[in-house]
């Protein structure tokens, strides 16, 4: 299991404490998901102002069934993220990640970096592709994904009704984990190629 | 310490010459320690074959070839035919258990461990991460340079999103390495 806690240095030099999300947690993720704008919350699945919800998750935690990593500036939760995994069946290769960041976070560089946690984790356990899913008023947010290699695959037009009864896009977007080891083996192979140029 | 030479040797795609360079950045970066890393010289490097010599010294390094190695790492059986005669009588011998067989009167005069690192690779699911076996059992063997340091060094080294599965291996070789340790003790003590 990769190392936590660790620290981040966001682009604005704010430090962030990046660790795994323990039951001690109920309290500062109520605090936080009130804290994000309702707009945003429109579309979570889950209704994360019920205090409910929050002590259901802490309750429930299992690191390999939901790998969830927090970001904690100055004693506040600031961002959630979470690698949800299936033990069994025709999903079982497939990880599905989620991401909320406090809004004052949002644009510093602390999503792509719990992204990447995330897809450490699945390339570590064996996971071969990652989905996410989007509504359609995320566009900012499904450019950082492309931007992080993942691909709109699918939109189903009307599918996700937000809390207030509204109708929007779901866009599909995923990424193979396959595509992260390219670069390991590129870089094992680039290195036997400058032998093979460096002979005279 | 004032010198320590070492080869590794294999075949290209064996992450020969990536191995070299996580020594030589532990040593010099996460060590206090000097290294240098020459990658291949030699009509070996045109074929398959490919090697990469690396010194470790206390002191800084006035010359950066080795001459007679006091570590060899083999990965493929050219590799080990080719240059297991140039190891220091007494020398560390590390080979890859399934791809090189050895002679063991060959070796008699050698510190000889074995490590089955394309087996654990492929039990952890990419045999792509087999010489981060190799470098976490050398690590554990050699004693050469702080645990810490060559974990960091492999951490510094390899693309993002790879680091959990490539510090498995590396920490899967170290257990190997400190396995073959322990049982050594045991039978020097029966």
């Amino acid at each position: 299991m990769h190392e936590y806690p660790k620290f981040i240095q966001l682009k604005n030099r704010e430090q962030v404490m990046l660790r795994l999300m323990v039951p001690e947690d109920e309290e500062k993720l109520l605090e936080f998901f009130k804290k994000i704008p309702k707009d945003d919350r429109l579309v979570l699945r889950d209704d994360t102002t019920d205090p409910a919800v929050i002590k259901r998750w802490v309750n429930e935690i299992d690191y390999d069934k939901v790998f969830p990593v927090i970001a904690e500036h100055k004693g506040r939760i600031v961002g959630d993220a979470t690698l949800h995994m299936k033990r069994f069946g025709w999903q079982r290769h497939i990880g599905e990640i989620r991401i909320v960041i406090a809004k004052e976070f949002r644009g510093k560089g602390l999503g792509k970096v719990m992204i990447h946690e995330l897809l450490n984790k699945a390339s570590g356990c064996g996971l071969q592709h990652i989905q996410l899913s989007l509504v359609e008023t995320q566009a900012r947010e499904v450019k950082s994904f492309e931007r992080m290699g993942f691909n709109k695959v699918a939109t189903l037009p009307k599918y996700v009704m937000d809390v207030t009864g509204n109708e929007h896009d779901l866009i599909i977007m995923t990424t193979r984990v396959s595509d992260i080891w390219k670069k390991m083996e590129e870089l094992i192979q680039s290195t036997e190629i400058d032998i093979i140029r460096g002979v005279q | 310490m004032a010198r320590t030479e070492i080869r590794i040797a294999g075949f290209g795609g064996q992450g020969v010459i990536l191995s070299g360079y996580i020594f030589g950045k532990a040593a010099s970066l996460f060590d206090v320690k000097y290294a240098t890393l020459i990658q291949s010289f030699g009509p070996e490097a045109r074929g398959s074959a490919c090697s990469a010599q690396v010194v470790i010294s206390d002191e800084p390094i006035d010359y950066p070839y080795i001459r007679k190695p006091d570590i060899m790492v083999g990965l493929s059986q050219e590799a080990f035919t080719k240059y297991c005669h140039d190891l220091k009588p007494g020398g560390i011998l590390i080979t890859e258990e399934d791809m090189v067989s050895v002679d063991e009167n060959l070796i008699s005069e050698f510190d000889h461990y074995t490590v089955p690192a394309t087996r654990i690779a492929d039990q952890l699911g990419r045999r792509i991460i087999m010489n981060m076996v190799v470098v976490g059992c050398f690590a554990a063997v050699t004693g050469l340079l702080k645990k810490d340091a060559v974990k960091k060094a492999v951490e510094d080294s390899i693309p993002k999103g790879t680091e959990e599965l490539n510090i498995k291996a590396f920490e899967s070789g170290y257990k190997h390495g400190l396995q073959i340790l322990k049982q050594r003790e045991v039978q020097e003590t029966e």
